[in-house]
C-alpha cells in the first residue's frame, strides 16, 4: 500500500530524529554536580543566577540544576526513586517539613562533617532558629536556604469600608476575631478571614498551638501534647470562626485565593512565600497589606521554606558540593535568593545590614512582616519515626472533622493523639 | 510485557517488607502488611469510595456514550467533527482541566453556584463538604468518560455492515426495532469491552482525587489508587502500598473475569 | 424511491433534531474549554473577579507571549509528539499480531495468556513506576525518547480492543483466503486489518491522547528541561507554595491541546479515506 510505505518512512524519520537528539553528550573532565530543586516558578531565576556566578568563579565545577518537581511531594518521589536506583543527585533543596525524615532515614551526607573541617565557615552568622531547622540529634544535617513564616495578609480597602485602620492590623487573637466580625458581610457573600489550615505539615496549626503556649509533643517525644489545653484552645478558635460565619469552609488554597483576590475575604493567613503571587493578583484591584501572625499567649511561629542537602558520595564531588553550599548560603548568595523570591535571607548580617536588604525593603515594605518575626521563629516540628508523616495526615483529618462540625475540637484532637501516640517510635 | 510483569512480582516482594525505599535497611515482615491492610479503616473507606465512584460513573457514561454514538454515527461526514468535540474532555491535559473544574465548583464565584444563585437556590459546597465531594468528582468522571465510551461505541457501530440494517428495514422493522434486534446484539462485544474498560478505568481514578480534593474532606474522596500513592510517596511505607496494589490488582482481575463469564452467553460474535 | 409526504418530512426533521441534541450536548461538554480559552485571553486583573463575566473586557495575548518566551514551547511540543508517536507505532505493530492470535488462532494456554494480557491494564501505574524506573535507568535510557516510551511499547488495552473486533470478522472470510493459499501473515494484514479500521482508529486516538497527556512517567524520567513534555511544562505554572499563574497556565493548556485536536482531525480524515479505499463498507 502506498499509504503504508509513506508511514514507514515517516516513522523511520522520527526515530532517527529521536535517536540523534537523544544521543549522549560529550564527556567532560570537570566535576559534575546535579542540583535539584522544586517550585520552578519561584526559584528558577534565582538558581540560575546563583549557578552562573558560582561556575564563573569555579570553572572546574559544572553544575546541572534542574527543577524536578512542582512541589515538595514530587521532588520527594524523584529523590526516593533515585536513591533506590543508587544514584541520587549530588545536592538538593528540600522542604523543612521533610528535613527530619531525610536526615534520619536517607543516605544524606550530614553537613556537620564539612562544618567541623572548615575553619572559615562562620555559622554564628546564621540566626539560631534557622540553623536549628536543619539540626537533628545535635548534628547539622542541612543548611537553611530559604526561610518563610506565616503572616497575615489583608485587604486594606475592605478594612477602610468596615471602619478598621489599615495601618494597624489586628495583632492578637481577640483583635483578629473582632476584625473578622466587622469584615463579615453575608449579604455580599463576604467573609472576614481565612486560615490556610491545611498547608503541608500542619504548619499553621503548629503556629496556633505555639502561640497559645503549647507544643506538639512532650520534650521526650514519647507522647504528643497537641491535644492539651493550648491545642484545644487553638482549634476551638478556628472552629468558632467557622461557626460564626467569619471563615468560609473552603478546603483548598486555589479557591480561597480566588475569593481573596475577588475581594470576598478580608484577611488571609498563610506563608510569606505567597507574597509575590498575591501582590500580583491584588494589583489594580485592592491595596494589599501584611501584618504579623496574630499572637495569643505569645508569638511563636514555625519557620517554613527549604534547606540544602548533600547526597554526593565521592570525595571530589563532596568538596565541590560543599563549596556550592557555602556560596548559596553566603551573605551574597542569600541576598540574591531573597530579592528574587520573597523568602527571608538566612544570614544575620544580611537581615540586619541596611545596605544589603534596606533598600530592597523600601521597595517591598510588605516583606517587613516576616522580617519582624525572625526572633519569634521556632523549628517546624516533624514527628520522629517512620510513621511521622502519617501522624501529620491524621492531625489534618481531625482538624478537618472539627471544622466541618463533625466532631468537637477536644474530641477530634484526643482521637488523633491516641492514634499518634501509637505511631511514635519506641511504642 | 517485561515492563509490566517484572514490576508486578517485584511489588509482591515489596509487599512483604517494611521499607521506605530509601534507607539501606529494610525488614522482612511477611504478611504483616496484608494484615494491617485488612484492619485499616482507610482501606475499607477507600474501597467503599472506589465502588461508589464506579457505580456513579460506569452505568451513566456507558448509556450516554452509547446514545451519543448512535446519534453521531448517523451524521455521516460530520462524524469526525462530533467525535473530536466529545472526546476533548478525555484528551486534555489534566492539570489545566483540574483548575478549570476548581473554578466551576468554587463556592461563590464558580459557574455552578452562580447558576444556582441566578435560580435563587442556595449554593452547594461542591468540594468542601464530604456529602457532595465524591459526587462532584463523579460528575467530572462522567464528563471525561462519556466521550471516551462514545468513541469506542462508534468504532463498534462502524463495524456493523449496513446490509444488516437494510435487510431489517426491508422486513418492515422501524428504527427502534432495528436498534433492539440488530444494532445492540451486534454491538455486544463492544459493549462488554466498554464495560470492562470503564470499570477498570474508574478504579484507577487518581488525578481527580489528588489535585482537586487531596482525598478530602475527611477522606470522603480517598479512593484506592490515591491511598496507594499516599502510602508510598507521602508516608514512605512502600510495603503497605505494594500490598494494597497487589490486592487491587487481584480484585480487578477477579472482577473482570467475572464480567466476562457472566456476559459471555449474551455476547454474539458472528 | 418515491417517499410519501410524511416520510419526507421525517427525513428532514430527524437530522435537524439530531444536530440540535448533539449541539446542546457539545455546549455542556465544552464549557470548561471555553472558560479555559477565555481565561487565557484575560489580563491578571480580570481573572477571578466577583461577578461572573465570560468575555475578557481587554483581551490580551500577553499570556501566550509570556508562555512562549518563558519556555521552549516548540521543543516541548516536539518532544510530546515524538514520544506519543513512537509509542503509537510500536503499539500498533505489537497489538495486531497479538490480537489476531488471541482471536483466530488456537494454541495451548491461549485463554490464560489472554487474561495475563488483560491483567496488564489493571495494575495501578504508580506501582510499576519505580521498578520500571530502575530498569530504564540501567539501560541508560533516562532523559531520552526511548526511556519515555519504554513502558508503553505495547498495550493490553489495544490487544483487548482489537481482539474483540477480530472476533466479529466472519471465519468464512478467513477460510476463503486460506483456500486461496494465503498464510497467516497475509491473512492478518490484508484481510483483518482493513476490516478493523474503526477499532484501530479509536485506538490511535486513545493512545496518542493518553501519552500526550501523561504526567507521572515523564516526571520520573526527564532530567533536563529540554526533554520535558507538555504536561511537565504546564505543571511548572502551578504549585502550592506560591500559587498559580492562571492566565499563563490556561494559555499553555490551550497550546497543548491544539496539536492534539489537529491530530484527531487529520487522523479521522484518513479514516474516511481508508474506508473508501477498501470499499468494503456500504
Amino acid at each position: 500500500m502506498r499509504v503504508g510505505r509513506r508511514w514507514v518512512l515517516s516513522v523511520l524519520a522520527v526515530l532517527l530524529v529521536g535517536l540523534a537528539v537523544a544521543g549522549p553528550g560529550a564527556t567532560q573532565s570537570k566535576v559534575e554536580l546535579e542540583f535539584w530543586y522544586a517550585y520552578p516558578n519561584l526559584f528558577d531565576r534565582v538558581v540560575e543566577e546563583l549557578v552562573t556566578r558560582f561556575q564563573r568563579a569555579n570553572p572546574e565545577v559544572s553544575i546541572q540544576a534542574s527543577a524536578v518537581g512542582k512541589d515538595y511531594e514530587e521532588i520527594t518521589q524523584k529523590i526516593q526513586t533515585r536513591i533506590f536506583a543508587g544514584n541520587p543527585p549530588a545536592l538538593a533543596l528540600h522542604g523543612f517539613t521533610y528535613a527530619r525524615y531525610f536526615a534520619e532515614h536517607t543516605p544524606i551526607v550530614p553537613l556537620q562533617e564539612f562544618i567541623d573541617r572548615d575553619r572559615e565557615f562562620d555559622r554564628r552568622d546564621f540566626p539560631e532558629a534557622m540553623l536549628g531547622l536543619g539540626r537533628f540529634g545535635g548534628k547539622i544535617a542541612a543548611l537553611p536556604f530559604a526561610v518563610s513564616t506565616p503572616i497575615l495578609y489583608y485587604n486594606a480597602d475592605l478594612f477602610r469600608k468596615a471602619g478598621l485602620d489599615p495601618r494597624k492590623p489586628p495583632e492578637t487573637w481577640a483583635e483578629l476575631e473582632q476584625a473578622a466580625q466587622r469584615l463579615t458581610n453575608p449579604s455580599e457573600g463576604q467573609h472576614g478571614i481565612w486560615f490556610h489550615w491545611n498547608i503541608t505539615g500542619n504548619w499553621l496549626f503548629q503556629a496556633m498551638v505555639s502561640c497559645a503556649g503549647g507544643h506538639m509533643v512532650a520534650p521526650d517525644e514519647k507522647r504528643v501534647t497537641f491535644n492539651e489545653a493550648p491545642g484545644v484552645r487553638a482549634l476551638t478558635f478556628w472552629v468558632d470562626l467557622v461557626k460564626k460565619g467569619y471563615m468560609p469552609r473552603i478546603a483548598a488554597f486555589g479557591p480561597a485565593e480566588a475569593s481573596f483576590t475577588a475581594g470576598k475575604i478580608g484577611m488571609f493567613v498563610t506563608s510569606t512565600a505567597f507574597l509575590a503571587q498575591l501582590e500580583r493578583s491584588a494589583q489594580g484591584r485592592f491595596e494589599l497589606g501584611t501584618g504579623l501572625f496574630p499572637r495569643d499567649a505569645e508569638r511563636r511561629v514555625p519557620a517554613g521554606g527549604n534547606a540544602v542537602f548533600v547526597f554526593a558520595k565521592d570525595k571530589p564531588k563532596q568538596e565541590a558540593a560543599w563549596r556550592f553550599v557555602k556560596w548559596i548560603t553566603s551573605a551574597e548568595g542569600t541576598t540574591i535568593m531573597s530579592k528574587g523570591t520573597g523568602y527571608m535571607p538566612v544570614r544575620k548580617s544580611v537581615l540586619e545590614d541596611p545596605k544589603l536588604m534596606g533598600a530592597y525593603l523600601q521597595e517591598r515594605p510588605r516583606l517587613k512582616a516576616t522580617m519582624r518575626q525572625v526572633e519569634n521563629m521556632e523549628a517546624w516540628y516533624t514527628f520522629p519515626g517512620d510513621q511521622g508523616t502519617k501522624i501529620t495526615d491524621i492531625i489534618k483529618n481531625s482538624i478537618e472533622a472539627a471544622l466541618l462540625g463533625q466532631k468537637d475540637p477536644k474530641q477530634a484532637l484526643d482521637e488523633a493523639a491516641a492514634q499518634a501516640n501509637k505511631m511514635l517510635p519506641g511504642r | 510485557m517485561v515492563f509490566v510483569y517484572i514490576p508486578v512480582f517485584y511489588s509482591l516482594y515489596l509487599s512483604l517488607l517494611r521499607w521506605n525505599l530509601m534507607s539501606p535497611r529494610s525488614t522482612f515482615v511477611g504478611t504483616a502488611n496484608y494484615e494491617r491492610l485488612m484492619a485499616a479503616p482507610e482501606f475499607w473507606n477507600a474501597f467503599a469510595n472506589s465502588v461508589l465512584y464506579l457505580l456513579g460513573t460506569v452505568p451513566t457514561s456507558m448509556v450516554l456514550g452509547l446514545a451519543l454514538a448512535l446519534l453521531v454515527h448517523r451524521t455521516g461526514v460530520l462524524q469526525g467533527f462530533w467525535r473530536s468535540v466529545y472526546f476533548l474532555p478525555a484528551a486534555s491535559t489534566f492539570i489545566a482541566m483540574a483548575i478549570v473544574w476548581q473554578w466551576i465548583y468554587h463556592p461563590s464565584i464558580g459557574l455552578f453556584n452562580q447558576g444556582l444563585a441566578a435560580l435563587r437556590l442556595s449554593p452547594i459546597p461542591w468540594l468542601d463538604d464530604p456529602r457532595y465531594s465524591l459526587w462532584s468528582l463523579i460528575i467530572i468522571g462522567n464528563w471525561q468518560a462519556v466521550g471516551y465510551n462514545m468513541v469506542l461505541f462508534l468504532a463498534g457501530l462502524g463495524n456493523i455492515p449496513s446490509e444488516m440494517h437494510d435487510a431489517a428495514a426491508v422486513d418492515g422493522a422501524d428504527a427502534f426495532q432495528r436498534l433492539r434486534h440488530v444494532t445492540i446484539p451486534v454491538l455486544s462485544p463492544t459493549t462488554l469491552f466498554v464495560l470492562i474498560i470503564s470499570s477498570i478505568r474508574s478504579f484507577q481514578m487518581f488525578d481527580l482525587a489528588k489535585v482537586l480534593t487531596e482525598g478530602g474532606p475527611v477522606r470522603s474522596t480517598e479512593v484506592l489508587v490515591y491511598v496507594i500513592w499516599q502510602q508510598a510517596f507521602q508516608f514512605f511505607d512502600i510495603g503497605f502500598a505494594s500490598a494494597l496494589a497487589c490486592v487491587v490488582f487481584v480484585m480487578l482481575l477477579a472482577f473482570t473475569v467475572l464480567q466476562m463469564r457472566l456476559f459471555a452467553s449474551r455476547v454474539h460474535y458472528q | 424511491m418515491i417517499l410519501s409526504g410524511r416520510r419526507r418530512a421525517r427525513r428532514l426533521v430527524a437530522p435537524a433534531a439530531r444536530t440540535l441534541v448533539l449541539g446542546a450536548g457539545a455546549v455542556v461538554v465544552l464549557t470548561p474549554f471555553v472558560w479555559m480559552l477565555m481565561t487565557s485571553l484575560k489580563p491578571p486583573q480580570e481573572i477571578f473577579i466577583a461577578d461572573f463575566r465570560l468575555l475578557p473586557a481587554n483581551p490580551t495575548l500577553q499570556n501566550y507571549a509570556s508562555v512562549w518566551h518563558g519556555a521552549p514551547i516548540p521543543r516541548y511540543l516536539l518532544n510530546s509528539f515524538v514520544v506519543a508517536f513512537l509509542i503509537l507505532v510500536s503499539q500498533l505493530a505489537t497489538i495486531t499480531p497479538a490480537a489476531y492470535a488471541f482471536a483466530k488462532l488456537k494454541f495451548a494456554g491461549r485463554d490464560v495468556c489472554f487474561y495475563l494480557v488483560l491483567g496488564m491494564m489493571m495494575i495501578p501505574a504508580h506501582i510499576t513506576m519505580i521498578p520500571n524506573f530502575v530498569t530504564v535507568h540501567r539501560l541508560g535510557w533516562l532523559d531520552t525518547y526511548w526511556g519515555l516510551a519504554a513502558p508503553f511499547l505495547t498495550s493490553g488495552f489495544g490487544v483487548f480492543l482489537l481482539r474483540q473486533f477480530f472476533l466479529t470478522i466472519p471465519d468464512s472470510l478467513i477460510d476463503a483466503a486460506r483456500i486461496d493459499g494465503a498464510g497467516s501473515w497475509r491473512v492478518m494484514w490484508q484481510i483483518m486489518v482493513p476490516l478493523a479500521w474503526p477499532a484501530l482508529l479509536a485506538f490511535a486516538i486513545f493512545s496518542f491522547a493518553t501519552h500526550w497527556n501523561d504526567y507521572f512517567w515523564p516526571l520520573l524520567v526527564v532530567r533536563t528541561k529540554t526533554m520535558q513534555t507538555i504536561p511537565l511544562a504546564l505543571a511548572s505554572f502551578q504549585n502550592q507554595e506560591a500559587g498559580t499563574l492562571w492566565g499563563e497556565l490556561m494559555a499553555a493548556a490551550v497550546i497543548g491541546v491544539v496539536p492534539l485536536l489537529a491530530f484527531f482531525l487529520v487522523v479521522q480524515r484518513r479514516f474516511v479515506e481508508g474506508i473508501t479505499f477498501t470499499g468494503l463498507k456500504g
